[in-house]
Parts: C-alpha cells; structure tokens; sequence
C-alpha cells in the first residue's frame, strides 16, 4: 500500500495555493487597476456632490451643465446648459457673463447634442467654482424644483448665497453710476459751445436721469431676487441711500447669476443712453437763425 | 499633449479605453502681450484658477488629439510642474 498522499503533495500543494492567489488575489487585482484607471468614481451616478461638466469646444466656445455620454452615437448630450458670453467694459469687472441657453432667437428646449469630434476637452466645474455658484442661485431665482429622485442632483442656491450676488450687483450698478457721473463731469470740462448755465442744467438734468436709472435698477433687482412691490420700493430705497456717493472702484469682480447679471447689463445700457443724450446736448451748438434771402430786384430784361 | 485646435497642455497623461484620454494636474501656455515696460513672454499657468475651477483631471477626445510627446527630465515646464506640484 502506497503512503503517498495526493493532498500532501507539495507539488500539489502549491498548485493549489497558486490556483487560489490567482483566482481571489491577482484578478480582483487587475480588474482594480483596470477600473481605477478607466473609471472615475466621481463620474459614477449617486456619488458625492452634483456634478456639473465643462465641455470646451475646439471652436473656444464653453458650455457647463449635466453630461450624458452614454449613449454610442458620437454625441453627447448637455442638459441645463449655461454658457460665457464677452462682457468686457461691463460694470461687473469680470470679462464674461453667465448665460443660461435657452433664451436666444431660437429658444432651443433643453438638452443640447454636441459632436464629440468638436470636444476639445471635458472637465468637471468645481462644486464651489464662480460659475457653480452663479448657476446654483440662478436655479433658486428661477424656482427651480429638484427632481425627487435624480443620479445627479442638482444643487439650488440657498438664502445665504443670494447675499453676496446681491451685493455684488448693487456695486455694479452704483460702479457704473459713478462712471457716468463721471464721465459728465469730465465733459464739462471741456471748452463747449454751450453757456456755463446751460451745461450746468444739462448736466443736472442728466445726474438726476442717471439717479432715477439707478432707483429702477435697484428695484429690478429686487423684483429679480423675489420681493413683492411694496418690499422692492423699500429696499431699493434703502440701498439707494447706502449706495450714494461709493464709487467701489477697488471691489472684486463677481460671476453674477444670468437674471441678476441682465438687470446689471440693462442699468449699464441706460446710463449709456442717458449720458450720450446729455453729451450730445452738451457739445453741439445751438442752432443759429440763418437769415431770411432778402428779395432782391430781379433784373428786367 | 498637442491639440488639432494648436493648443497644448502639459500633464500626466492616461490613455485610457474608450474615447477619451485623460490628462492630469494640467499645465498650459499663455502668451503676454508686450506692454510698454515689458518684452512679449509665455507664462505657464496650472489649471485650475479658471472661473469654474475645473478638477486637476481633464478628459479630452482622441479625435482632439494632434500628438503625444513625453517631457525629458532636462525640460525647464517639467521642472517647473515637479516644483509647482511635486
């Protein structure tokens, strides 16, 4: 009778360890790395905070919203779609303003399909980015309602982050106040044609129109931000009182929400109206009477 | 990372299946208009500082993607990366 013992055998043995590694220690292994370096766990649904994709388009063009690029047709689809627009000489010292697509000639429905082979690059918006936050209090003033039941759920602004938009557009508007109070005044220095009386009325007459704009924009704001009539009279009361006489010329620029960057822009326009009025009274001559052509005696023949 | 658009960026690059590449703590060039004190220069900048603060990664489609080059040791934006982000 043989003592040999096939469970024993080393050979065997080994085998069988061998067997075991490979199958619990080298293939989760792989599949580890495999997955770790094609899979981003910031990527998948349900994990961690919302998550807002920048796509850059090989044109320059830069969209932020919910990607979807599951799908296998060579495109991918953006949902909540916010893009930069040029601001440069805007009062709110960032050079581009937020705008959320969807409001153009057109008035595309959401959810845009972009070529994959246009993508320059994706990247994923900080969750406490400029443009993250600009988007979260648009989706508050726009009352947007979070879907109950979302793998990307998006993120809505509470009260506490309208605050510092808020402030920051009540500095743009009172910014670009003072340049235009400025501006005028810088005209009146000039040698016009005007009489000194006369520049002074016009002048005073626009400061008061540039002042008024002010006052609407302020309630504009107001009525952007929610408040009844009654409460957009007192507030922009109020911070027209605060407002006067500060220039802010040293304050730091805010991405500012879409609604609240438009009513910004609008202010700006007015007092751009107002001032080129008054510019254009300003430095034109008032018109001279032309003398009346005195009959002459035609000759007789 | 040179791009069909003549954009390059500079980072830890991932080939990764599928359609997109991965491109790590990123790095880009930006030209400085001369001034009237200062010559024109090139400044790298880290990625990151942009309005959306975009994550250190970035996905960028192979069909994007003009070439590929690896920095040598001696490369003074390799250097600069491996100071700026060791």
């Amino acid at each position: 009778m043989s003592r040999y013992d096939p469970a024993r055998d080393p050979v065997r043995v080994f085998g069988r360890r061998l067997r075991w590694s490979v199958r619990w220690l080298a293939v989760p292994a792989a599949i580890g790395v495999f997955v770790a370096g094609n899979v981003d766990v910031r990527s998948l649904p349900l994990v961690g905070a919302e998550r807002e994709s920048a796509v850059l388009l090989q044109d320059g063009q830069a969209y932020f919203g919910h990607l979807d690029d599951s799908g296998e047709s060579g495109m991918l689809l953006l949902r909540d779609v916010y893009y930069f627009q040029d601001a440069n000489g805007s009062p709110t010292g960032v050079s581009v303003a937020l705008v959320r697509r969807g409001n153009e000639a057109h008035e595309p429905a959401d959810g845009m399909r972009i070529n994959r082979d246009k993508v320059l690059a994706v990247e994923q918006v900080g969750p406490t980015s400029a443009v993250a936050q600009a988007i979260a209090v648009q989706r508050e003033l726009a009352h947007t309602t979070p879907a109950p039941l979302a793998l990307n759920r998006a993120v809505i602004a509470g009260p506490d982050a309208i605050v510092p938009q808020r402030t920051a557009a009540e500095e743009d508007i009172a910014r670009a106040y003072s340049a235009a109070v400025a501006q005028l005044a810088k005209l009146n220095d000039l040698v016009l044609p005007v009489t000194k009386a006369e520049a002074a009325a016009i002048s005073t007459k626009a400061v008061a129109d540039l002042h008024a704009v002010r006052r609407s924009a302020l309630v504009a704001l107001a009525g952007v931000l929610g408040m009844s009539a009654a409460d957009a009279d007192a507030y922009a009361r109020d911070a027209d009182a605060r407002l006067e006489g500060q220039t802010f010329a040293n304050e730091p620029g805010v991405l500012l929400a879409p609604d609240i960057g438009a009513v910004v822009d609008r202010a700006a326009q007015l007092y751009a109206q107002v001032g080129d009025a008054a510019a254009k009274q300003l430095t034109q001559s008032k018109a001279t009477p032309t003398p009346a052509p005195s009959a002459s005696p035609s000759p007789r023949p | 990372m040179f791009l069909a658009n003549g954009q390059t960026y500079f980072g830890r690059y991932y080939d990764r299946i599928g359609a997109y590449a991965k491109i790590e703590d990123v790095y880009y060039l930006q030209q400085v208009d001369a001034t009237d004190t200062t010559p024109a220069s090139t400044k790298i900048i880290r990625r990151g500082t942009e309005l959306h603060a975009p994550d250190p990664r970035m996905l960028v489609p192979k069909s994007a993607i003009l070439f590929v080059e690896d920095l040598s040791d001696a490369s003074p934006i390799g250097q600069y990366m491996r100071r700026d982000h060791p």
